[in-house]
């Protein structure tokens, strides 16, 4: 990270410095500001001739209407000497400095040059992709606007639904490139104002050219950069942010991405979908015993069929030891290597089906199901046992809402299968191990990763193990908790 | 660095550097489903211990016909059977899979202690492992083949499991069988099976004196030795008994059995030992073609006494049985021993003295918990 940083600074700075020193002392003349976007051909300049008015702006950051009614009919409707009193109008505003204007500019603002001044004036308003459902975290009851790539729409979904000054948004503006808005969102008496100190301090070192979604971003900020579990929950869903900001946690948007980051995070939050609140409390948490399920039976399975085989046959049943050994008979490869094929080959058609669009999807479906799920049993290249215990594995990763963490999984479970063929049952365990060492030793904002389970808070094991009944949902969680409780909070 | 670069680092190297040698990849191993002992030639034995070990394994080829393999070798003892018996199969030979350890007649006799050691010390035998006595050689039981039952090894384990579970033969698991022969006031008892009349069947219950064969009961003393045993809840029997104006036995089905015994033992100042068995039955009435009315409470009454006196008969006759055999597999020597002093219990010789010459009483009480809507 460091390292990585200190390449950075090194180019960056010296130019920047220079520069700004030099913008900032300039008038913002025409010509100036001209020469500053030499070679943008997508700048548009337009003239007034009757007035002597020049503008400025970038046609494809603006919202038409907008600019009407703001320049264009005011413009082309009044002489020359009634232009400054027009500027007194309180859109128009003066610009004293040649990087203000420009900064202006690029922010969709148009500038207007005089003889001897020059005013900017908002317009901006570019097209934007309008609230859709989520794809990746679809949820079948409950509300299904997902966050958009445009900030203002994305604060306003949250806004709606938190009608309270109490939620608070801080911007910052990150990367020396993309000048990205970064927001962050909190509800003031409930957030743990230290939290919110050591993020924002974190957020300002940030030194980056351009971050462009959050997903990204908060792997900027993190503790373990090395590790492959993310570390901040990530969502379209703002429900679910504004879950989360009740309970107490900071969520942060950045500008052109359609994700937010909430933080503190633990692992046991990966776990939740929005469809458990809405659901009957006793089904909510069954269905999230399942996903817990899922989670161990994508990170296993495949590596408890390898050491069974491998090593330990007397943990079989006798009747399907008797089935297995007859399908694996035909099967040239030692059970490592059969699993590592079938799982790789799986990875592949998942990837593969990710990129393709929908219509050759279909067709990578039928390859994938008919090629590897038959004819690779039937050509014995491996046995039909491991097919449906790949598939079972396969289909438990899905289980899990949050794609991030499924794709960790995917990881994590071939370096358990490799320990499983290479030590047996012992090797899957020492993977355990240290795969929960691993998680132990993460934190979120200084706070542990696995919160609940350890340090034990025994009273949110409530709220994450079991779905409670929403009336009796009477507390926050530790791990977010103000030290200064506010009257629900006890 | 970090620890999960660590933690690579080391999954590395640790897969590189491995020498696996006891790998067991499931094709590639025999595993033995049952296994049997046999004492061929009693000099033989004497001299140089000499077993014929018999072992059935699941047959993993599809091309094979056989469902199963059998092989056999004669060896001194379990573990040089395995090394005899991997030299005539091309899978590794592991018995981590033994279900059934079917010792021959012959050997029973001769008393298991010495072979049961090897199974005690080696960890791989779980404690499914049944301890079941062939009538005759158990070689014989296992090589027939039959076209029904493809594997043998799977109808045998599978036809003591259903026993067990209807409670007509005792469970005798091998660290159950071997604390039977180690305490000195039970006697262990195992299941028997035999090959005739071209079908492999229960063949009553082998009676032990601790490690050494004694007699049997036939099956159909089995039922009522299990209601001496201990409390159980399944099973039937079938009584027949006489009637008045009836000229063949009445057949009465007494079903949905459940049973509770109480020990109880009586030491007198002559130090004479008095043991009272007493037996409450629970059951149904499910076949009855005698005149009585099952809905009468008299002619219930009536019917109990019947079975009663019935079960009462058939109880003596074995516990006479057991007890000339000087056999205490229904382990009364337990409630003996806690009735009486440390030392009068170690100064007297239970098993040939004192048990053959106690009084044993039993006292059945019956109970028709239904008979059905036709009266």
């Amino acid at each position: 990270m460091s390292f990585f940083r200190f390449l950075l600074k090194d180019k960056q700075e010296n130019s920047q410095r220079e520069s700004t020193i030099h913008k900032q002392k300039q008038k913002p003349t025409l010509e100036a500001i001209k020469q500053e976007f030499s070679n943008c051909d997508d700048l548009v300049e337009q003239s007034f001739d009757q007035i002597g008015i020049t503008i400025l702006f970038f046609g494809h950051l603006i919202e038409p209407n907008m600019f009407n009614r703001d320049i264009v009919e005011p413009l082309t409707s009044i002489r020359s000497e009634e232009f400054h009193s027009l500027m007194e109008r309180k859109q128009y505003q003066k610009v004293k400095t040649s990087d203000d204007t420009v900064q202006a500019i690029l922010k969709g603002y148009v500038a207007i040059f005089d003889k001897k001044e020059t005013y900017i004036v908002n317009a901006f308003g570019p097209k934007e992709r309008s609230i859709s459902q989520s794809e990746t975290e679809s949820i079948i009851t409950g509300a299904h606007d997902s966050f958009v790539e445009s900030m203002n729409t994305n604060i306003s979904l949250i806004r709606r639904r938190l009608n309270t000054p109490k939620l608070k948004v801080k911007k910052f503006a990150i990367g020396d490139l993309s000048n990205t808005s970064v927001f962050l969102l909190y509800i003031e008496d409930i957030v743990n104002p230290d939290l919110l100190k050591e993020l924002e301090n974190r957020i300002s070192n940030v030194k980056t050219d351009i971050v462009a979604d959050s997903s990204m971003f908060v792997q900027l900020i993190d503790n373990s950069p090395h590790s492959v579990f993310p570390q901040f929950f990530t969502t379209e869903r703002p429900d679910v942010v504004v879950n989360k900001l009740a309970s107490g946690k900071i969520a942060g948007l950045t500008d052109h991405s359609p994700n937010a980051f909430t933080t503190p995070t633990n692992f046991f939050e990966f776990f939740e979908s929005p469809d458990d609140n809405n659901q009957r409390w006793i089904v909510g948490t069954l269905v999230k015993w399942m996903r817990y399920v899922a989670f161990i039976v994508t990170l296993c399975f495949t590596a408890l069929y390898v050491s069974a085989t491998t090593y330990s046959y007397e943990i079989i049943p006798q009747t399907i030891l008797m089935s297995l050994a007859e399908s694996r008979d035909r099967v040239p490869f030692p059970p490592l290597v059969e699993a590592l094929i079938l799982e790789i080959a799986l990875e592949l058609l998942r990837e593969a089906g990710v990129r393709l669009p929908t219509k050759i999807g279909q067709t990578i479906g039928i390859v994938g199901g008919i090629v590897i799920g038959q004819a690779a049993v039937d050509a014995g290249l491996v046995s039909n046992t491991l097919i449906i215990v790949v598939a079972i594995s396969a289909i438990s990763s899905f289980v899990i809402p949050n794609y991030i963490l499924s794709a960790t999984l995917r990881i994590a479970r071939f370096m358990l299968i490799i320990l499983a063929g290479a030590f047996g049952n012992f090797g899957l365990v020492v993977g355990l191990v240290l795969l929960i060492i691993h998680l132990g030793s993460l934190t979120n904002l200084g706070t542990p990763y696995v919160n609940p389970v350890a340090p034990m808070h025994p009273k949110d094991l409530l709220l994450y193990f079991i779905r409670p009944p929403h009336g009796m949902k009477k507390y926050r969680p530790t791990q977010s908790i103000s030290p200064e409780p506010d009257k629900r909070q006890k | 660095m970090h620890v999960f670069v660590k933690i690579v680092a080391v999954i590395f190297f640790v897969t590189l550097i491995t020498g696996c040698t006891d790998k067991r990849i499931i094709e590639e191993i025999a595993f033995i489903n049952l296994m049997g002992l046999d004492l061929v030639n009693k000099e033989d034995y004497e001299k140089n211990r000499h077993l014929l070990v018999t072992a059935s394994i699941p047959q993993i080829d599809p091309a094979a016909e056989a469902k199963r393999e059998l092989i056999f070798t004669n060896a001194k003892s379990d573990k040089e059977a395995m090394l005899n018996l991997s030299r005539k199969t091309n899978r590794t030979i592991v018995s981590g899979k033994i279900k059934v350890i079917l010792f021959g007649l012959d050997l029973a006799k001769n008393g298991l202690n010495e072979n049961l050691d090897t199974f005690e010390r080696d960890p791989i035998f779980g404690r499914q492992v049944k301890i079941v006595i062939a009538n005759g050689l158990a070689h014989d039981v296992m090589k027939p083949e039959f076209a029904e039952k493809p594997r043998p090894s799977t109808y045998i384990d599978k036809l003591i499991e259903k026993e067990t579970k209807m409670n007509s033969i005792p469970e005798a698991l091998l660290f159950q069988f071997q604390r039977d022969v180690a305490d000195d006031g039970k006697d262990p008892a195992a299941p028997m099976i035999t090959y005739a009349d071209n079908e492999v069947k229960i063949d009553g219950i082998a009676l032990f004196q601790n490690d050494k064969y004694i007699t049997k009961l036939e099956p159909d003393m089995s039922r009522y030795f299990f209601f001496l045993n201990g409390d159980f809840s399944a099973g039937a029997i079938n009584l027949s008994f006489e009637e008045k104006g009836k000229e063949s036995p009445v057949q009465f089905m007494y079903s949905a059995l459940k049973n509770s015994r109480d020990i109880q033992v009586k030491v007198n100042k002559q130090e004479e030992i008095d043991v009272t068995l007493t037996v409450n039955i629970v059951g149904s009435a499910l076949e009855y073609n005698g005149n009585m009315d099952l809905g009468k409470a008299e002619d219930q009454l009536y019917l109990e006494k019947k079975i009663e006196e019935n079960i009462e008969k058939k109880s003596i006759e074995i516990i006479k049985t057991l007890q000339t055999n000087k056999v205490d597999s229904l382990g009364l020597g337990r409630y003996v021993r806690n009735k009486l002093a440390y030392e009068k219990w170690k100064s007297m010789d239970w098993q040939n003295e004192v048990y053959p010459n106690i009084n044993i009483h039993v006292e059945v009480d019956a109970k028709i918990k239904d008979y059905g809507l036709r009266t």
